[in-house]
């Protein structure tokens, strides 16, 4: 069984770390042409490649929706406006009426996660947020974001008060040393927490998918068949569930981050509203 | 697990790209189409609620239109009606006027008739009285005439009558 595990081997694992994951174009490339220099930088930047693939992808689908946008709209622009009013919604529902300011970048984070996330299950391609380095630099961009606008709408002594857990009387004044650097590592661990929570989920569906397909390929190694049995196939619509909800929680997530940041009259307010 | 500081840049370099050029070519024109029919459904609405007001209150107006209308023309039958009775007074009360003068006028020309009548009924008598009378003194010379006078007289006299 190990023999034939290893005849299969491009057309369903590649080492990712420990993790084994399903078998795409540029690791096929590799695989079989490995010396190439070009295949080598693919092959070096491939998440990079899929993460730019999963971009080009979202502003063609973008680019077709808003060329020929009109008041009533065609299908495609429908469904791209059903879902960025949905996400308006959403973004506002959290944050309040600014919320309308910060849609473009929650929106362009869910969709560009989403699309990452469901590029796992295409043949040929990868979930580019299965790697640390992809799902990273997404939270750090959050971070950034997060903290830019909490220095723009507090301002920058708003901002530290606001490390500081807001002091106002001598009890906040004494518990500052405590509450710094608890909300400093607070706002650190936020997109640690972010970053670690997609890339693991994300990497748990695709090294399943590419344990069950070795399976399925194992389970009918003794006929010699070219294709294996797709015991993927529930995992696959599992993936599908899971992929969505998880760029749902990073963007959530990020949304409430904002509103956090936000000075709390606004809050007291829009909840008194 | 594989971090890379280069990857980690290079995907969030690549990941602000993508949200500046969505924001500014899909975001922008998406969010403002919305706004924009969002505000013309509710212009719409608005519309469709102050016609149907517009409508209620025509409604209402026309509905007292006519029954003013339908009181003016009672009102005016009456007023006809009793035009009508009124002349029709008017025209009996003249009509009966006037057959009284009528009336009147035709007792006044009897009673001048009858006077006139009367006037010369008196004349004739006394002209026949007095025809008589000459006769009487001119031929009086015996009973026999006497009496043929006399016949001749009263034949005479029934022929005037």
């Amino acid at each position: 069984m190990n023999h034939e595990l290893i005849r299969f081997a491009p057309f369903f694992a590649i080492a990712s770390g420990d993790v084994k994951e399903v078998a795409n174009w540029v690791t096929l490339l590799a695989e079989y042409f490995h010396e190439v220099p070009l295949v080598q930088f693919l092959h070096h930047w491939e998440n990079v490649v899929f993460s730019l693939t999963a971009a080009i992808l979202l502003i063609v689908v973008s680019a077709f929706a808003v060329r020929k946008s009109t008041l009533i709209p065609h299908p495609l622009q429908n469904a791209v406006e059903l879902a960025v009013e949905s996400l308006d919604q959403l973004v506002a529902g959290v944050i309040g009426p600014k919320g309308r300011a910060h849609t473009p970048f929650i929106g362009t984070l869910f969709f560009f996660i989403l699309i990452q996330n469901y590029m796992g299950l295409v043949p040929g391609l990868k979930a580019p947020t299965s790697n640390l380095n992809t799902t990273a630099a997404l939270a750090i961009c959050v971070f950034f974001y997060v903290q830019a606008i909490g220095i723009k709408e507090n301002g920058i002594l708003g901002y530290f008060d606001h490390l500081m857990g807001n002091p106002r009387d001598v009890v906040g004044w004494i518990l500052v040393p405590l509450f710094f650097p608890l909300h400093v590592m607070g706002e650190l661990i936020k997109p640690l927490s972010l970053a670690l929570r997609l890339f693991g989920n994300i990497l748990g569906e695709d090294a399943l998918i590419g344990a069950v397909v070795a399976l399925g390929i194992a389970s009918v190694s003794f006929i010699h068949s070219p294709i294996g049995l797709p015991l993927q196939f529930p995992f696959m619509l599992l993936s599908m569930l899971l992929g969505a909800i998880q760029a749902l929680v990073f963007s959530l997530l990020s949304t409430i981050y904002i509103a956090l940041m936000l000075p709390h009259e606004n809050h007291a307010h829009e909840a008194h509203n | 697990m594989g971090i890379s500081i280069p990857e980690i840049l290079t995907q969030a370099f690549a990941f602000i790209l993508l949200v500046l050029v969505l924001k500014k070519f899909a975001w922008r024109p998406l969010l403002k189409l919305l706004d924009e029919r969002r505000e013309k459904i509710k212009s719409s609405f608005e519309t469709i609620e102050s016609t149907k007001r517009d409508v209620d209150a025509l409604k209402v107006e026309y509905e007292k239109r006519r029954e003013h209308i339908e009181e003016e023309a009672r009102k005016r039958l009456e007023q006809a009606l009793e035009e009508g009775r009124r002349i029709a007074r008017e025209v009996e009360e003249s009509a009966r006027l006037s057959a009284r003068a009528a009336l009147e006028k035709a007792k006044q020309d009897i009673q001048l008739e009858t006077e006139k009548a009367k006037v010369t009924l008196r004349n004739e008598v006394a002209e026949l009285v007095l025809f008589a009378a000459e006769r009487l003194i001119e031929k009086k010379m015996d009973a026999a005439k006497d009496k043929e006078l006399a016949l001749h007289f009263i034949k005479d006299f029934e022929q005037i009558k």
